[in-house]
């Protein structure tokens, strides 16, 4: 009996240990080709940039290029996609007409159509930097026009990413409207794309969003205007200030620096000093102080004597930044029965008096 | 029944157990090489560059216990104070330190006392001091007295400000932009993502057998309890050299730690498998803290052994962990007989056959099946590991790495491996 389970065992572990075996040869196999290609890499890659780097300011040798090609197609176009972001203008449409020259961009097209991921996404990748050149958009543009509805969400956004590039505002406006429906992390890194077209933006689509039904699409909005960190014009903040969604509130007082406020958004803000949400009050009492309005200066001192330590803290602070019609609430708080609010008016006007003398 | 055949049985069914456990691991590890294709697959693009400008990705607070102003913790501080984020802040929980080593940290980092108050969301000792760095930005000292490692941790959330708490192994090398790659999985999914957590063994250089073959032991932990773990639902949990970001309002939603990153991980994983929602704990299979590799014997021995202590300390606050034995279904049960009930049966095992071959009790054949069950067996499973770990990676190793690893995974079946039973035996017993 155990000499059958013996052999059956043995034969078993036998079994497994040639499948490793040739596994490990074909892995071997697939790390000696890497060395080989990284060490091609490297003694063809200096040379392959200097070229590039003389066919970009003009002085280029296309069939030396051409040769370079011949010899490994995957570092030339390697080393040219590392030239992105680095240059612009003549240059860059010098580099792009190169990836036609060289055929590099029929290869491109033809791994678009791949079917391994990877490739694909690499070739989407590289399209979306050439086709800024209108003669490569006519070779790739139609591909990357497609991928604005493929599956693969890098696909997807290297898609997007040319389209930001290259597309007139109509189309900036629909990839904005697009972003909107994105998750978060697509969406953050369209935003950094979208930050140029902030104000042409604003004049339509963002209007149109921010009066959306839809209460994650206003989010996804103001997230992105909050991003962008620019001065735009957001006409009716007021209404976002009162939105019944705590959400929208805190998106809006975060976009209050940033856009040009009436008196209107200012009637909104001071009442949140009284809102039931402590984060919302304090995010107003912030605010107000960055931005001195001096008519809320009745309502922090409240927030001041009743509000919670962080309120109450936000609210010195911001009187702190008012002299001197703040300076004296904060010198009668000090003397308050309110320990807590005469301690915190105590050291906020402590530190605005340090402040001042510095 | 005879004592011979009372022990041939008993043998045989060790054997059983041994030889179903191995094909167990060589599943789970196949299982862990399918996802890190998977996870290879779906994030090619390095999105660090505009993530690090973006004002869109939420603030992460790095949270690190001090316990003594050694070169070594002085250097952890200041690698975590130079990550690269957006917008993050570094609070160090200076753990019962005496005023000798508070002075060292604020002359370290310049530490001016500040009027930054902590929240009180968690139970915590008192906070004796809060310190603001002059020197560098975000950088938030606060001194507490002594009271264990869950008061300390729950002092940092406290005094966090950023719904996003970061947690390092403090014997790793931190990349700089290990929170950049960290936050991904928190950006795709933010309503459900409630942790991350990121790892991957370090690459081991010229460092003879014992190196190799703690490489070996890293690429298990991160084939099985890193990568397979991630693949089935609310099962994983950090490792030795993981790197661990955890939504603020999830930990105090959970009431804070029960004793380390690790304890509070079990428990989220255990309240989120009760949730209605597929709340998840994300993987990150890059090497962003780096763990050093054992380059000696007692090295790896003390690798093998921290890890035991960390496995049975949770077990010790299994009831302050919501499922407790089954936060991680039925993974901190495998974990557990993988790494202290296989070792022991498999010593026992060699045992007897050892003592039982002169004396009669066991037959030659018996004795035959005991060393298939163990050493034979063992040397499959190993060099399965190193092609799993190769499959699971699209570039490829060096030729020269991987036969010293196809050596290390035979050699290490001679000897280490009865050694090592003994160290995770000892690891996991000892307090």
């Amino acid at each position: 009996m155990i000499r059958e389970e013996l052999t059956a065992i043995a034969a078993l572990l036998g079994g497994f240990f040639i499948w490793n075996l040739g596994m490990f040869a074909v892995i071997l196999v697939r790390g000696l080709k890497r060395r080989k290609e990284a060490r091609l890499a490297e003694e063809l890659q200096p040379v392959i940039r200097e070229e590039l780097a003389n066919y970009v300011s003009g002085a280029g040798n296309l069939p030396k290029l051409q040769e370079l090609c011949l010899r490994s197609r995957r570092d030339v176009a390697s080393v040219l996609m590392n030239f992105q972001g680095t240059v612009s203008g003549g240059a860059l449409n010098l580099l792009c007409e190169a990836s036609i020259d060289l055929h590099l961009i029929d290869d491109w097209c033809t791994d678009a159509r791949s079917r391994d991921p990877l490739r694909r996404r690499r070739a989407f990748g590289r399209l979306a930097f050439v086709c800024v050149f209108e003669p490569c958009r006519r070779i790739g543009g139609d591909l990357l026009k497609a991928a604005l509805d493929d599956r693969d969400p890098e696909v997807r956004f290297s898609a997007c990413r040319a389209l930001a590039q290259i597309g007139s505002i109509a189309q900036i406006e629909r990839l904005f409207e697009a972003a909107l429906e994105q998750p978060l992390l697509t969406r953050i890194l369209l935003t950094e794309e979208l930050r140029r077209f902030a104000v042409p933006l604003c004049e339509r689509a963002v209007m149109k969003a921010l009066s959306s039904e839809d209460r994650d699409r206003v989010v996804a909005c103001m997230e992105m205007l909050v991003a962008w960190e620019r001065a735009v014009p957001v006409p009716d903040l007021h209404m976002l200030l009162r939105s019944p969604h705590r959400r929208i509130r805190l998106l809006a007082l975060r976009l209050a620096p940033l856009v040009p406020l009436e008196s209107a958004d200012l009637g909104a803000i001071i009442p949140m000093l009284i809102d039931d949400d402590v984060e919302a009050a304090t995010g107003a009492a912030v605010l107000l102080g960055r931005l001195r309005v001096e008519d809320a200066l009745p309502t922090l001192a409240r927030s001041l004597r009743f509000g919670d330590a962080g309120l109450a803290r936000a609210a010195a602070e911001a009187l702190s930044r008012m002299p001197p019609k703040g300076w004296i609430t904060l010198e009668e708080m000090a003397s308050s029965p309110n320990s807590l609010s005469a301690v915190l008016a105590r050291s906020a006007l402590d530190q605005a008096r340090r402040r001042g003398t510095v | 029944m005879t004592l011979p055949a009372g022990i041939a049985i008993a043998v045989h069914l060790i054997c059983a157990i041994l030889l179903f456990s191995s094909a167990v691991v060589v599943w789970v590890a196949w299982k862990g090489c399918r996802v890190l294709r998977r996870l290879a697959l779906a994030t090619t693009r390095d999105d660090a560059p505009i993530l690090l400008k973006s004002p869109g990705v939420p603030a992460v607070s790095a949270i690190a216990l001090m316990r003594d102003d050694s070169a070594k913790s002085l250097a952890f501080g200041h690698r975590l104070a130079e990550l690269l984020f957006p917008r993050h802040e570094l609070v160090l929980v200076l753990d019962g330190l005496d005023e000798d080593a508070v002075e060292a940290w604020k002359r370290e980092f310049n530490l001016a006392s500040s009027e930054r108050r902590s929240g009180r969301e968690l139970p915590a000792p008192a906070v004796t001091g809060v310190y603001e760095s002059t020197s560098f930005a975000s950088v938030l000292a606060i001194e507490v007295a002594a009271d264990g490692d869950a008061g300390a941790w729950n002092a940092g959330v406290n005094a966090a400000s950023s719904p996003v708490v970061a947690f390092f192994d403090p014997d790793t090398e931190v990349v700089p932009e290990s929170l950049l790659r960290l936050i991904r999985p928190m950006l795709e999914e933010p309503d459900l993502v409630f942790a991350v957590c990121g790892s991957a063994p370090s690459p081991a250089e010229g460092g003879g057998l014992a190196c190799d073959i703690g490489d070996l032991e890293a690429t298990r932990l991160w084939l099985g309890r890193c990568a397979a773990f991630a693949g089935w639902k609310n099962m994983l949990a950090p490792v030795e050299g993981s790197a661990v970001l955890v939504r603020r309002d999830a930990i105090v939603l959970a009431g804070g730690f029960a004793a380390g990153p690790l304890e509070l991980i079990l428990n989220l994983q255990g309240r989120a498998s009760h949730s209605e929602k597929p709340y998840r704990t994300a993987f990150v299979p890059e090497a962003l803290g780096r763990l050093p590799v054992p380059r000696t014997w007692s090295e790896l021995r003390e690798r093998l052994e921290t890890g035991q202590r960390a496995l049975a300390g949770a077990l010790r606050h299994r009831d302050s962990i919501m499922d407790g034995w089954f936060a991680l279904g039925w993974g901190l049960p495998a974990v557990v007989f993988d790494h202290f009930g296989r070792p022991l049966l498999e010593t026992a095992v060699l045992l007897v056959a050892i003592a039982g071959l002169p004396l009669g009790l066991v037959s030659p054949s018996l004795a035959l099946l005991v060393l298939l069950a163990t050493v034979g067996v063992g040397i499959p499973v190993s060099m399965s590991m190193v092609v799993f770990r190769e499959l699971a990676d699209f570039h490829g190793s060096d030729a020269a790495r991987l036969t010293r690893l196809l050596r290390a995974a035979i050699a290490e079946n001679f000897g280490y491996r009865q050694l090592r039973n003994l160290w995770l035996i000892g690891g996991f017993i000892r307090r």
